[in-house]
């Protein structure tokens, strides 16, 4: 069982490289829209924390997108009934599925980051600190997207439309986000937010996106 | 033995499955017959467990269907293909051998490759095959996973006569291994003794 596991850990692994084409759209979007963001204000002095707030933004708009565009295809009718049939449960495959979407995000955003730092000229003292902060609100964002993605699926159309309602699951992130620029960021408790807030959505969130595929794609 | 008793199913507001009763033992074919739309992939998928029956029950040697029974006992292939485009056939292979805990086994892997497919190059992206061909690979399942009860959703659709009548061929020698195997399908296969229920 264990051996299958890891077998399947690495084709999704696989997978999710394959797919990287997606991610690479997705954070040459990030350059652009920062980009836009930083000329349309070249003569304005802006701090930090404006420029966090356009990062992060950018940063839930790539999540969102990237994680609807994978539950899109992978969890098609067909493949959520083989995946029913599985004797590995739903959940488990949910989380596989969105741990490989995480690694390939936050590769990217390590990738990227220096650039849209320079674009938006933000201080490269926090560097490591905000892709730190990035890393762990990534896995968060991944796992409430999930949630999102897997309504949106929904067979029916009024019924997608609900997914909204975890739109307001992203805003804490977003809050704390920000706020954290004026903490001590050397400091590892102010990280530890982000790091429970991830715990919560990891005990519900592959529950969460199960149910709602079984119940609502098929 | 699958029983099945008085069955309902319901969409919406809209009846599709009206109080259905039927049974398979070991080593029988079941045909579902009836016309588009009559509800035949609906049944299957309330036997394989995706839909939850309005009223009725699903039995499988007297218990009820649930998660863990039909994923030990059931293989379930349906009308559209399920395999990732942009993996290999081997790739694909290994990856839903190993959603189903079967160690893969080469010999017995390329052989199932080269009864339905002929010499391929097995590193081909999956985008790459033909319509026929991807319909192919929904019956490698079959040849590769063992499980009792196969389920299988218009199985000879856009199969050509040579796959079909293979077919034909491991469907007889799983019933023959006392299998039970329910099919919804439009093209009738020569297998004997097949037991058909006529949806209407």
């Amino acid at each position: 069982m264990i051996n299958n596991f890891l077998l399947l850990l690495s084709k999704e692994f696989k997978l999710m490289l394959m797919k990287s084409t997606q991610s690479f759209i997705l954070f040459c979007f990030i350059i652009i829209a920062s980009s836009i963001f930083g000329l349309a204000l070249r003569y304005i002095q802006v701090d930090n924390k404006i420029s966090m707030t356009v990062i992060w933004i950018l940063l839930f708009l790539t999540v969102i997108t990237k994680v609807e565009k994978v539950y899109l295809e992978d969890f098609s009718d067909p493949k959520i009934q083989q995946y029913m049939m599985s004797p590995i449960a739903l959940e488990l495959i949910v989380l596989t599925k969105n741990l490989m979407i995480y690694l390939n995000l936050v590769i990217f955003f390590l990738i990227t980051s220096p650039i849209v730092f320079l674009i938006l000229s933000i201080d490269f003292d926090i560097f490591w600190q905000i892709n730190i902060l990035a890393a762990l609100s990534l896995l968060s964002l991944v796992f409430i997207s999930s949630i999102t993605a897997s309504i949106a699926n929904s067979k029916s159309n009024r019924l997608a439309i609900t997914s909204v309602v975890t739109l307001p699951l992203f805003i804490p992130i977003l809050i704390f986000s920000i706020g954290a620029i004026d903490m001590d960021l050397g400091n590892i408790n102010s990280y530890l937010f982000f790091l429970a807030y991830f715990l919560l959505n990891l005990a519900f969130s592959p529950l969460l996106t199960s149910f709602a595929l079984k119940k609502l794609s098929m | 033995m699958l029983n099945v008793s008085h069955l309902s199913f319901a969409r919406g507001n809209k009846l599709v499955l009206k109080d259905i009763n039927l049974s398979v033992s070991n080593s029988e074919v079941l045909l579902i017959k009836g016309s588009n739309g009559i509800g035949k992939s609906t049944f299957l998928s309330c036997i394989a467990g995706f839909l939850e029956p309005l009223e009725g029950t699903v039995e499988y040697f007297s218990k009820p269907i649930d998660p863990t029974l039909s994923a030990k006992n059931f293989i379930f292939v349906g009308e559209e293909n399920f395999a990732y485009e942009d993996l290999s056939i081997l790739d694909n292979i290994y990856y839903w051998l190993s959603l189903n805990c079967v160690t893969p086994n080469q010999k017995s892997i390329h052989k199932s490759i080269e009864y339905l497919f002929g010499r391929i190059d097995m590193n081909k992206k999956f985008h790459k095959f033909s319509y026929g061909q991807k319909r192919k690979m929904r019956m490698l399942l079959l040849l590769l996973i063992n499980k009792p009860v196969w389920i299988l959703d218009d199985p000879f659709n856009g199969l050509d006569d040579e796959t079909i009548s293979k077919l034909t061929k491991i469907i007889s020698m799983k019933r023959d291994q006392h299998g039970i195997i329910i099919m919804a399908t439009h093209i009738i296969p020569h297998i004997r003794d097949m037991k058909e229920f006529e949806l209407s």
